[in-house]
């Protein structure tokens, strides 16, 4: 029952308050002179209101970029209300509150409109600026005209976009919407460049370019040049590929990398790689030094492969002698003579490998040719006295001696 | 009235013309004057703001006392920073001397003694290492002061007059401004035994005859001056809290919770000489020889007290030599505090004493008695040598920075602050590389900022202060820990925004390739600027530890006020003084005048016996040092003299150890070395050598010799085995065989295409316009998976590169648990080759790094290994994984043309060649194996790096040991977040490649039957030390 008391006697009090607040203010009586709502972006407004001199009158304005409020000039009876400028140039609707002791007594829009008397300006995009060829990769053109005062033109604005691919220019004619306008320009089957430029009230953009790159690659066919079939192991051997070039004829970019998988006679995978110019990949090795047959294949990883090539090379190196001294301690292998029994080019490996009577290996040394000869000295101090057991391996061509070290 | 003190203003005269003109040529190169540069400068320019950004990503300079910092910043106004540095030089330099005087005649009661005293101090082997090697100004500025406060002190307790307090306490407050450790442990060794000093004076007072002071009457002085004492105790103790409050709040705030960095001053010396000659031998010079007489002097009644202290400063100054400083100090202190300072402050205490034995041998009754027992000529002679070694010292130690610098020779920074203002390459962090010291100079010139810095009690980054690194700037220097820093800033610099890095040191280069950078000019300075792509720039609000206004202000005020007022309080006692414009007594201490006399001649054998001692021990040094260093007197000797000559490329040294019968001539062995390039040729220091001599005989020996190289990348283990000559008497090496192999022609000419991009077309300040931008490389994540082998998470992968344009890779993993919280993430670093022409594929692994050490219960390894890997420490199972993948245009370090040439699979691993078909000479090789398990899926990615090079046209052989990976564990292999450039990697993969043959990858490896895989693919990666 008391809850219920102090609920009457507060309900009772409130709308006292209340009522007595409404009552002891003012009940302002503006009137607004101004009747035109309808602006183009620029040009000057004021709001004029008729109203007691002595109210205190404010207008608070709102549009897009922020909220503001204006303080009145007086002038008799009339309330002038200039908006600043920043409120005028900006296009859509600006809304207007008038104020009094915090009470909003009246309210309105003003619609501005962009201003399409003088010049627009252009603002455009265009990206990404490499498209892959074949039609189905785009750039997309995004313009967005605007007036002196950059406001978004009108809804459904004419803009007029060009591109140029070759000989081809092409005009497209859309319209504004959400502000902008946009295109999207598709690859062609050619690579080249497309140049693109837009144009809305006689106002053109500047100039940009998409680049459109070759599409995947087509197989291709690889061939090889070197001066010699024999393995001397100092020549080179250089693969190279046909003009590379993807379903529309188009040469791939310049730099793209192809492998070259070469197969030797013992199954391993040896491995050189070219770079494309003007659409050929070139690629190096070295010869064998012992016979060996090739089978090479070249890749763009994941898009296109070559035939396969098969390669042989004869044994340049046919025999050599090997001289032991005396005292067994000095091997001299040599001469390398090579296919047209010339003194083989300096740098052939020699290996000799010294097992013990056990056939476990002591020691591997490894020499290279030098004037066709190769020496091994096995000196006193590294092996003692005993049995050894040599393998000596050179281009290919294994020998194998018992020898007694003294 | 008494007559000015000619040999005082003889010692200033001397002072200042022989310091005061050396600093010029000194102090830009020692270890500390640059820091306190930088302090100045940030002072010049923000006065009362107590945070910098420049360096450590933000510190705060109320880690170290201000005033030193404040004076030069204040006359820098005047001409620049670098003449408020020689000018507060020249200022420290007085001080220093007239310091010295007032300590030498308060302690001996003679002005011609002090005259002495300050004489010896100008060329006190002490002081010039502390002013012209070492830079410490704050020190000696502290120091000086001090010196000047304790006649002051004295005065205070002797007379218990307040004047004597208000200067003493005025003085001691600019002590403690200017450094500092110096008053407090001033308080200990010098103001203790001062004390006692006083008390025995006043006992001597009271009962006329030293030899009637006992115990009883000390504690009767005592008691009477015992008032005093604690008010001048409380009121420096007050001092020393106050006047730099801010510090001590911040070390409260901020305590040093690094790991210690070794110091040289820790070691033994005995061990490590070099420490010793720098942190003993040299400070205590000449004053080594007469140890006796000084330790006869300061356990006289009198100075008993400063004995004491003498002692303990000589014994603590002895490092890591004996057990007992450590013991004596704790391990905490023993490990933060740097040892040599004791050592500066026994010596500086020894000066009086020392003048005192100059003024009795040059005037007094040493003389008297020399001349009489040992002949005039004798005392002559003994003076010579005294004066001669004193100046050896004073000219050995000026020239230590002359030969042995410790610093890179001087580098111009101007092109390097154009280049920081140039095209906005401030709004990132630098790194500078093997630019010592002096990278505090470039900090004071320029508002760039740097993730390093070169004061390290302020460092903040855990990756920093977790290591015992001082800089990562000199990070090679520093082993294991150094480099391992600095391959975490390299690794992931988008985290610091870190994309410039001026390199000093070529040593450097290969980490950076490797890690993913590229250069991108060499300045006119010869420094090489190098770039990482994908960084952003630094935010424009930088996050900082606030300090409050009160602090702020007391640090920017106190320092400075405290100068004035000692100045002011001062100034009238010396007007008196100097001008003798008014009568004063003479202090107190004055009357404690000894006579000298009747000195005993024991000592003078003493002493003899005690430097006859030290010459042996000297002789015996140089002897060893000799035989160690004489480089062919034994096997042994030299070999490690050869590959100490190679080491530093002493290429005509290195050839004088050849067998002089090998018919080898200097300049054919030069052709040999500068033909050979490589990471251990070109970017290796020698870090260890073991010499196994084999079957030495007479006139022949055969050497094992097993290097260990440090090598930016990894620790290089490589064998040697060598021959060993004795001829006339001195052993030599036999000449190594060469490889013989030449390429078949002279001429070669090579194709390709080379790429050019520019920033912008157009010169402007303005922000670069969006169609100078360039369009980001598609690339595409061909596997990605998390696994986890041997407890340690990878995600390995593959990738191409599927765009038109070559690409910079940078790649970003980020681990998940079930619950999608975030685990750890890491970049790329090794495992994969940055940079990718069109269409070409590579492997890749990224492990997850943990900052090493990061608690400090683990050991940290004694040697050096810069492969050293501290695995992530997961608190839980990662499940997920997000891979993160930007591509940008590349232009340099494109370099394909390296072959597989040979391959075969043999019992100690598989043997292969590279062979280089190219025109650019392969500097570090490196091979990236992919393992593939028999379903043809990568399972796991190896990496070994060639530590010779491929020359043009040349072959290089090879031998790699396929790992174990038979435990491997496969965790996920879902795709779903591999984002490229951000945007979905299958959405590119459907767009660009849609028909994509997935046979190719499998086509280009190996079949190899391993532990856990079938096949395996080579790919090289080929850095170019020098590209033409």
């Amino acid at each position: 029952m008391r809850l219920k008391h102090i609920f009457y006697i507060l309900l009772f009090t409130t709308s006292l308050y209340t009522l007595g607040y409404k009552s002891s203010g003012d009940s302002p009586t503006s009137v607004l002179k101004t009747t035109k709502t309808d602006y183009i972006a620029g040009d000057p407004i004021t709001l004029e209101f008729e109203a007691n001199t002595s109210l205190d009158l404010k207008l608070i304005l709102k549009n897009s970029n922020g909220t503001s409020i204006v303080e009145p000039s007086k002038n008799g009876n009339k309330h002038l209300f200039v908006i600043p400028k920043n409120f005028t140039k900006k296009s859509g609707p600006c809304y207007w509150r008038l104020l009094f002791k915090g009470q909003i007594t009246s309210q309105g829009i003003l619609n501005i409109t962009p201003n399409m008397d003088n010049p627009v300006h252009i603002e455009s995009y265009f990206g990404p600026r490499s498209i892959i060829a074949g039609n189905k990769d785009y750039s997309m053109l995004v313009v967005v005209p605007t007036d002196l005062y950059d406001n978004p033109v009108p809804k459904s604005t004419k803009v007029s976009v060009k591109h140029q691919f070759e000989n081809n220019i092409q005009i497209d004619s859309i319209s504004t919407g959400n502000l902008y306008a946009s295109k999207m320009i598709f690859s062609t089957e050619k690579t080249g460049r497309i140049l693109v430029s837009s144009s809305c009230e006689n106002i053109n953009s500047k100039e940009f370019t998409s680049k459109v790159f070759p599409s995947t690659a087509m197989s291709f066919e690889i061939d090889y040049k070197r001066e010699h079939k024999f393995a001397d192991g100092n020549q080179v051997v250089e693969f190279s590929t046909s003009i590379i070039k993807d379903k529309f004829d188009n040469v791939l970019s310049n730099g793209t990398m192809v492998y070259f998988i070469i197969e030797n006679n013992d199954g391993y995978q040896l491995k050189t790689m070219g770079t494309t110019l003007n659409g050929i990949a070139s690629a190096k090795m070295l010869h064998p030094t012992q016979k060996e047959s090739w089978k090479i294949k070249a890749y763009i990883t994941g898009a296109s492969e070559s035939n396969t090539l098969e390669l042989n090379f004869d044994a340049a190196i046919k025999n050599y002698k090997v001289h032991i001294s005396e005292n067994n301690r000095e091997i001299v292998i040599g001469p390398l003579e090579s296919f047209m029994d010339q003194v083989v080019p300096d740098g052939i490996p020699i290996k000799m490998g010294i097992y013990d009577l056990n056939k476990k290996l002591v020691d591997t040394k490894i020499i290279t040719s030098r004037k066709g000869m190769g020496k091994f000295t096995l000196s006193n101090d590294f092996f003692s006295h005993g049995n050894y057991f040599l393998e000596i391996k050179s281009a290919g061509i294994t020998k194998k001696f018992n020898i007694e070290l003294k | 009235m008494k007559k000015t003190n000619t040999l005082l203003v003889l010692a200033l005269i001397v002072g200042i013309a022989f310091h005061g003109s050396a600093i010029f040529f000194t102090l830009e190169y020692t270890y500390d004057a640059l820091i306190h540069l930088f302090f100045a400068d940030h002072y010049a320019n923000s006065w009362f703001e107590p945070w910098d950004f420049r360096w450590y990503t933000g510190f705060t300079v109320q880690a170290y006392p201000p005033l030193v910092h404040q004076a030069i910043g204040l006359l820098s106004h005047i001409g620049g920073l670098k003449f408020g540095l020689f000018t507060v030089g020249l200022l420290a330099i007085i001080l220093f001397i007239t310091g010295a005087y007032r300590f030498g005649v308060l302690i001996t009661g003679d002005r011609k003694i002090g005259g002495y005293t300050a004489l010896l101090a100008v060329f006190s082997s002490t002081f010039i290492e502390t002013l012209h090697i070492f830079g410490q100004l704050p020190s000696i500025a502290a120091l000086s002061i001090l010196m000047h406060a304790l006649p002051e002190i004295y005065l205070w307790l002797k007379t218990g007059k307040y004047k004597y307090l208000l200067t003493s306490l005025s003085l001691t407050a600019v002590a403690v401004t200017s450094h500092h450790v110096t008053p407090i442990f001033g308080m200990v060794f010098f103001i203790f035994p001062l004390i006692g000093m006083v008390i025995m004076d006043d006992s001597m007072d009271r009962v006329k005859d030293v030899k009637k002071i006992t115990l009883k009457v000390f504690l009767i002085s005592f008691k009477k001056l015992f008032w005093r004492i604690v008010t001048f105790g409380f009121s420096s103790l007050f001092l020393i809290i106050t006047c730099i409050l801010p510090y001590w709040i911040n070390s409260k705030n901020n305590p040093i919770t690094q790991v210690p960095i070794p110091h040289g001053s820790r070691d033994n010396f005995l061990e490590v000489t070099s420490s010793g000659l720098v942190f003993f031998v040299i400070p205590w010079g000449i004053l080594l020889f007469i140890l006796p007489y000084f330790m006869y002097r300061f356990y006289s009644k009198r100075y008993l007290f400063f004995g004491l202290s003498f002692s303990m400063l000589t014994l603590l100054g002895t490092g890591g030599t004996t057990p007992l400083p450590l013991k004596l100090l704790g391990e905490t202190a023993f490990n933060i505090l740097t040892l040599d300072r004791f050592t500066l402050w026994a010596t500086i205490m020894a000066l009086p004493i020392f003048g005192e034995f100059m003024y009795r041998i040059v005037e007094g009754d040493i003389k008297t008695l020399m001349q009489k027992k040992l002949g005039s000529v004798y005392h002559r002679i003994m003076g010579g040598v005294i004066i001669g070694g004193m100046l050896f010292m004073v000219i050995f130690t000026m020239s230590l920075g002359y030969f042995r610098p410790s610093q890179p020779q001087k580098i111009k920074m101007l092109p390097i602050v154009n280049f920081l203002n140039q095209d906005q390459h401030d709004k990132w962090r630098y790194l500078p590389l093997g630019f010592g010291d002096q990278m505090a100079w470039l900090s004071a010139q320029t508002k760039a900022m740097t993730v390093d810095g070169n004061y390290h009690s302020a460092r903040r980054l855990p990756e920093l202060t977790t290591r015992a690194i001082e800089r990562i700037e000199n990070s090679k220097f520093r082993g294991v820990e150094g480099i391992g820093s600095l391959q975490q800033f390299l690794t992931v610099p988008e985290k610091y925004n870190l994309k410039y890095i001026f390199s000093n040191d070529k040593f450097y280069d290969p980490i950076l390739y490797f890690c993913g950078w590229h250069r991108l000019q060499q300045l006119e300075n010869g420094i090489m600027v190098w770039e990482k792509l994908n960084v952003p720039p630094l935010p424009s609000i930088i996050s900082k530890d606030d300090v409050s206004t009160t602090l702020k202000l007391m640090w920017g005020i106190i320092p400075l006020s405290t100068v004035l007022i000692a100045f002011i309080i001062n100034i009238q006692l010396i007007w008196y003084r100097v001008l003798k414009s008014k009568k004063i007594s003479p202090p107190d201490y004055m009357t404690y005048k000894k006579d000298y006399k009747n000195f005993p001649f024991g000592l003078v054998i003493i002493n003899h016996i005690w430097a006859a001692i030290l010459l042996l021990c000297l002789a015996y040094g140089m002897y060893l040092f000799y035989i160690k260093n004489t480089t062919q007197i034994s096997p042994d000797n030299v070999v490690k003299a050869y590959y100490d000559a190679l080491d530093f490329k002493e290429f005509q040294r290195a050839h004088s150890y050849l067998d002089p019968e090998s018919d080898v001539t200097l300049a054919q062995y030069m052709l040999e070395v500068s033909v050979t390039d490589g990471i251990l040729s070109s970017y290796a220091k020698l870090d260890s050598i073991g010499i196994e001599i084999i079957d030495k005989k007479k006139k022949s020996a055969k050497a094992k010799i097993s290097t260990q190289w440090i090598t930016p990348l990894e620790k290089v283990y490589k064998n040697y085995y060598h021959e060993l000559l004795k001829r006339n008497g001195q052993w030599y090496i036999k000449p190594s065989k060469l490889d013989n192999d030449i390429p078949p022609d002279q001429l070669f000419v090579a194709n390709g295409s080379t790429f050019y991009t520019h920033g912008r077309r157009r010169i402007t300040t303005q922000q670069t316009h969006h169609e100078d931008i360039l369009k980001q490389p598609l690339l595409e994540i061909l596997s990605a998976k998390l696994v986890q082998l041997n407890g340690q998470y990878s995600i390995i992968g593959e990738l191409q590169n599927v765009d038109d344009v070559p690409s910079d890779v940078v790649l970003k993993a980020t681990l998940y648990n079930d619950d999608n919280t975030e685990l750890a993430n890491f970049n790329a670093k090794y495992h994969i080759k940055h940079k990718l022409m069109p269409k070409e594929t590579t492997p890749f692994k990224i492990n997850f790094e943990g900052i090493a050490w990061s608690s400090t219960k683990d050991t940290i390894p004694p040697t050096f290994n810069p492969d050293e890997f501290t695995p992530i420490s997961l608190e839980e199972q990662p499940t997920k994984f997000n891979l993160q993948c930007a591509g940008n245009v590349a232009i340099t370090d494109l370099y394909k043309s390296v072959s597989l040439q040979e391959l075969e699979y043999t019992d100690h691993g598989i043997e292969g060649s590279l062979f280089n078909s190219g025109i650019q000479e392969v500097t570090i090789p490196q091979l990236l194996i992919s393992y593939y398990s028999s379903d043809e899926e990568l399972i796991w990615v190896d990496h070994q790096f060639l530590i010779d090079g491929v020359r043009v046209q040349r072959k290089q052989f090879f031998n790699y040991h396929p790992r174990d990976i038979s435990n491997i564990k496969l965790i996920n292999s879902n795709m779903e977040n591999c984002f490229i450039n951000g945007t979905l990697n299958s959405e590119i993969a459907e767009k660009i490649n849609p028909n994509r043959n997935k046979e190719h990858i499998i086509k280009q490896s190996q079949p190899f039957k391993g532990n856990g895989y079938d096949f395996i693919k080579f790919d090289i990666n080929s850095y170019i030390g020098n590209p033409k």
